[in-house]
């Protein structure tokens, strides 16, 4: 199956893409995705994988941003199964600007893998990257990101971050960040951090009289709303009421299975 | 402010030790504190005041053993930090840790719902609360835009200190223990911060007020005055004990202790 979008010079536009409703399983020859941004335009692109869209998800998204042309993605992900995404953007005109935000969960059982390239074909371009994944007990991750900027290439940016928080400490998750910078004019800022939640934070919150679990809870959601633009949360508008809705999901489906465990 | 007339002791600790890594750090604290009272606990670094802020709240991580360690009359060491703070404890922290992606408005809200769940009482309508929580904001004179910010995200010094102090104010315990308030702040910050403690003084609030230096107390009149050196309560007495140790320092307290505890 395969879908393709193309924005017109100068014109900007929103998608909000729900995943898992008709979508390729694993396996299978994965759903395909091609957009084009023309001279100038702006697509914001939402990408909402809830715990109640298909169990197993394979996706091929391929992006090709035009000069002075932005691509702005949010991604939020979390599936009861196996969901692969690989994600091909590259920067062709000059000017142009790619930033890529996801809020990924790695559910109990689920199995989630990332391979995402961005190549800076020309210059003046700006790419930002950040993947916050959270990953619950028995959940099993990998994001492999990389960042390439061919030789002869001027006056770019690349920005990398990708962070894991695991509650309790059980999930299996590998940050891959890869940068292949060939050109000396770059400026780039990379990170990739694992960590459980802090004990100030959870005590901080425990002397305001919030519980435990109520407290990994508050900061779980904090981790994965971080990587949402304010504008769309607490159910402002209609994005902001269908992320309300995934998260509130995939947190209540993680909290179920912690305490069972 | 304080109310002499009643005996009833809000706090009561007698012998409390704790030891962290295997070093002790509290070796005996005595303390007592009754409704309406403000008390100052004074002490160089290192001696143990943060401990004992620390270990009133409940923090993990520290072994603790006391003769006796009540809150209203309630056994504190046997509560987790949640029950501690439904039963009335506050602790304002010397560094209020930020977290990025909470709303400050939201943490006050679920904190006060989960206190008024704890005591059996229905949970408060986000709309009222909102409206509750800016009265507060403007009562105290603090900037409303506060609330809409996350927890101490991005915060000046002094922000984090008035965010502290309207959290206590929204909270309403019975007993708060701010923890070095006064740190980092210039005189403004110092006056607005003190100004907050002195309009939430109440006949059943009480403050256990923790610092290095008299500053806070020039705005803020504590009823009983104490120094701590080496893990213990090695003076106590009113303000005139702060003027003491202006004029000579804390290591008169500690040549001297113990003959000066109250």
């Amino acid at each position: 199956m395969t879908h393709g979008l193309t924005i017109a010079a100068g014109d900007s536009s929103t998608w909000v893409e729900t995943l898992g409703e008709h979508d390729a399983i694993v396996g299978g020859p994965p759903r395909e995705v091609h957009i084009r941004l023309a001279a100038d335009s702006r697509l914001t692109h939402y990408r909402l994988l809830g715990p109640d869209g298909a169990p197993d998800v394979a996706d091929r998204l391929t992006v090709e941003i035009g000069a002075g042309a932005s691509y702005e993605q949010r991604m939020l992900a979390a599936p009861t199964g196996q969901f692969r995404s690989e994600q091909t953007i590259r920067l062709n005109g000059r000017g142009a600007s790619a930033t890529l935000s996801g809020a990924c969960v790695a559910l109990p059982q689920a199995q989630l893998d990332f391979d995402i390239k961005v190549t800076h074909e020309a210059d003046d371009t700006v790419s930002d990257q950040r993947i916050n994944l959270l990953g619950a007990d028995r959940g099993k991750a990998t994001a492999q990101v990389e960042t390439r900027v061919p030789p002869g290439r001027h006056r770019v940016t690349a920005n990398q971050l990708l962070r894991a928080m695991q509650p309790e400490g059980k999930a299996v998750i590998t940050l891959q960040p890869r940068l292949s910078i060939l050109s000396d004019d770059v400026v780039c800022r990379h990170g990739a951090t694992t960590s459980a939640i802090r004990d100030d934070e959870l005590h901080y919150l425990r002397s305001r009289g919030i519980a435990r679990d109520d407290a990994v809870a508050i900061l779980s959601e904090a981790f994965l709303r971080q990587m949402l633009p304010a504008g769309d949360q607490h159910g402002e508008g209609e994005v902001g009421h269908a992320i309300d809705r995934v998260l509130s999901l995939a947190l209540k489906r993680e909290a179920e299975v912690a305490h069972e465990a | 402010m304080s109310d002499t007339k009643n005996n009833e002791l809000l706090l009561q600790v007698k012998g409390l030790r704790a030891s962290v890594a295997g070093k002790q750090v509290l070796k005996g604290v005595d303390l007592e504190v009754r409704p309406g009272e403000v008390h100052a606990i004074m002490g160089p670094n290192g001696t143990g005041k943060s401990t004992l802020a620390a270990v009133l709240a409940g923090k993990l991580g520290y072994e603790v053993e006391a003769e006796v360690a009540r809150l209203a009359g309630v056994d504190l060491l046997g509560l987790e930090p949640e029950a501690r703070a439904h039963l009335g404890l506050f602790l304002g922290f010397q560094y209020p840790v930020e977290l990025p992606g909470v709303n400050n408005t939201y943490l006050l809200r679920a904190a006060v719902n989960a206190k008024r769940r704890a005591l059996g009482e229905p949970e408060i309508d986000a709309y009222d609360f909102l409206q509750t929580v800016r009265a507060k904001a403007d009562e105290l004179g603090f900037d409303a835009a506060l609330l809409s910010r996350n927890v101490n995200e991005g915060f000046s010094g002094g922000e984090r200190k008035r965010n502290e102090i309207l959290q206590l104010a929204v909270l309403e315990p019975r007993l708060a223990v701010l923890d070095e308030v006064d740190s980092g702040l210039d005189i403004d910050a110092l006056r607005q911060v003190a100004a907050g403690i002195n309009r939430l003084r109440s006949a059943d609030r009480s403050f256990v007020l923790i610092t290095h230096y008299r500053r806070l107390l020039d705005y803020v009149a504590a009823d009983h005055v104490h120094v701590m050196v080496d893990g213990r309560i090695a003076a106590s007495g009113d303000m005139g004990l702060v003027d003491q140790l202006e004029e000579r320092g804390y290591e008169w307290v500690a040549d001297a202790q113990p003959a000066l505890v109250e």
